[in-house]
């Protein structure tokens, strides 16, 4: 198509051990779970082997103190997950009585866990779209970092990537795209098939130090492949697949 | 080419009879962790009920190793850590003692550089006097609140896939004697029973230390004490120790497990990389398959260890190839 744009992409295939602990913010002593990853997990996941590259994690920004993973927004111009397989949301509450120091309180805390646990063949697969501006060099260490990824969301997510491609992608518009991928939803479009609506904080504007006051935007997660009809939808195209940028 | 600092260590252990994780008595009954499991069974999707153990509880099992390696090497660990309560820094009572009572705070002018020092000042006290929340990380909720990643990660200890739904749980009977001598009360019983739950599985968990993190300031990237290596060696220790030994769980004095450890795969990286998890068949292959495609893409030095293999026959085994390599790296 001419004068459609081109985009680098790094697209990493993740493997959970087990337990995905994706909670909503704000948390709370009855913590929720999310079944899929808000982006906000997705840049962070990334953060941590970018931000090791020379060991500083965490920035100063005016008045508070902030994630690395604010510094490296300007590395990705979209980033979006296809999750393969079902996961399984799971809460009890547990009733625990409390010793503590000599002190046996006896009294009773009540605690909710929910975790996402996934079938034999789950699967994420992010994509991070890379920004124009970004050089040769910093998209090879995207990729490393790609590789890198160790934990989604909270505490013990330990993850591994099983596979990471890269390459260049083109942008173009279009009235009606078909995607796997996870998209904003925006007014005006329609949505034929499956999908899962999260209100995801924004990773593009605000502090995130605090997502739990941050805007949200409401991402749809297809299950499978769904159909988006609207006018002049953004869309990436790149070898493994769509996405609605 | 760099240094290797980052070790990932996938585990399978076989555990017959365990009460490694409990999570809940209610009344006379103790109940062991679970988790729901998504499996395939006859080209189907069903949902079972399996014993699990929580990461925390494999990392606080691993501090507490962490605290007895590092003073045994005469490295700083707070009184906290030192007895095994991870409360960490977590106000400025906990604090206080890492800065001789006196914990900085901000002026009330939050300006950024003077947030930048005083934050940096924070964490710099707390992970000279404390190796354990050095390694461990902590989350110091003051003014300013200050939060240090754990350089280890840890996952959940989950029945391997392929034989999950031969994983039981089941409650054992127990009596305990009350008291009859003396005065004998009119209907008391002599006994009271109680049940604790005990679990059976082959589990697999994945453990990732970060040794280049390890003295680190968060802030800065720069070095916060000049014992670095000696740091990074206590840690290894600890998971030598704690895997060695499968040092971590609850109710080891009458519900030691018996097994051990099946298979195990570790990796050394210069950068971030993670073992394909224990829990899924052919973790090994996968992995290795994966360490040689990074080495090969990005030109990095890689190390590759798995039990049964290169003669190493034994857990011990591979966790001693792993801190050889580290020592002839210069890592530690
Ligand atoms: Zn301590």
């Amino acid at each position: 198509m001419a004068g459609s744009l081109s985009l680098r992409y790094v697209l990493a295939e993740v493997r959970p051990h087990g337990v995905v602990s994706l909670r909503v913010q704000p948390q709370s002593k009855a913590r929720a779970s999310l079944r899929y990853p808000s982006l906000t997990s997705l840049l962070g996941a990334i953060s941590y082997p970018l931000a090791r590259e020379d060991g500083r994690e965490v920035v100063a920004a005016d008045g508070s103190v902030e994630p690395r993973s604010a510094e490296f927004r300007r590395l990705f111009e979209h980033i979006a997950a296809e999750v393969v397989g079902e996961g399984y949301t799971y809460g009890s509450l547990y009733k625990i009585n409390e010793y503590y120091r000599g002190k046996a309180l006896q009294a009773v805390s009540a605690l909710s866990n929910t975790f996402l646990y996934g079938e034999q063949d789950y699967r994420i697969r992010i994509l991070y779209v890379l920004a124009g501006g970004v050089g040769e060099g910093e998209a090879r260490l995207v990729e490393r970092a790609a590789w890198g990824i160790s934990r989604l969301g909270s505490r013990e997510s330990v993850v591994s990537v099983e596979g990471v491609s890269s390459g260049t992608g083109r942008v173009y518009e279009s009235d009606s795209v078909e995607t796997t991928f996870s998209f904003e939803v925006r007014d005006g479009m329609a949505i034929k098939g499956s999908y899962e609506l999260i209100a995801s904080p924004d990773w593009r504007s605000g502090p995130l130090s605090d997502i739990s006051r941050a805007a949200r935007k409401r991402v749809a997660y297809p299950r499978g492949r769904v159909r988006v009809e609207g006018k002049g939808l953004r869309v990436f195209e790149f070898e493994e697949g769509v996405a609605i940028l | 080419m760099g240094v290797v600092t980052f070790l990932s260590v996938g585990v399978r252990f076989e555990a017959n009879v365990e009460a490694l994780n409990m999570v809940e008595v209610s009344g006379n009954y103790a109940r062991h962790r679970r988790v729901p499991y998504v499996i395939t069974e006859g080209g189907r999707l069903k949902v079972v009920y399996v014993p699990a153990v929580s990461g925390e509880s494999i990392a606080h099992g691993y501090q507490v190793a962490l605290a007895e390696e590092a003073k045994a090497l005469g490295l700083p660990v707070c009184s906290y850590c030192s007895i095994g309560e991870f409360l960490k820094s977590m106000d400025e009572e906990h604090a206080a003692e890492k800065f001789d009572g006196k914990v900085p705070k901000l002026s009330g002018r939050s300006k950024k550089e003077e947030l930048v020092s005083v934050v940096g000042e924070i964490e710099s006290g707390i992970v000279r006097k404390c190796v354990v929340e050095d390694v461990g990380g902590f989350l110091y909720a003051g003014n300013p609140p200050v939060k240090r990643t754990s350089r280890f990660m840890v996952s959940y200890a989950l029945p391997i896939k392929s034989v999950a739904t031969y994983a039981t749980l089941e409650p054992q009977l127990h009596a305990r004697h009350a008291r009859t001598a003396g005065e004998r009360r009119e209907g008391a019983a002599e006994q009271m029973i109680y049940y604790v739950e005990t679990g059976t599985a082959v589990y697999g968990f994945t453990f990732n230390l970060d040794f280049a993190g390890v003295g680190v300031s968060s802030y800065s990237g720069r070095a916060l004490v000049d014992d670095v290596k000696k740091r990074r060696l206590a840690a290894a220790r600890a998971l030598y120790r704690v895997l060695s030994s499968q040092g971590f769980g609850a109710k080891l004095s009458r519900f030691l497990p018996g097994g051990g450890a099946v298979a195990m795969v570790a990796t050394l990286t210069e950068r971030p990389f993670t073992v394909t998890s224990p829990i899924y068949d052919g973790f090994a292959e996968s992995t290795r398959e994966r360490l040689e495609r990074v080495k090969a893409t990005f030109g990095e030095k890689g190390y590759y260890f798995e039990m049964g293999k290169d003669g190493l026959k034994t857990p011990e085994d591979v966790l001693s190839a792993v801190i050889e390599t580290l020592k002839k790296e210069g890592t530690i």
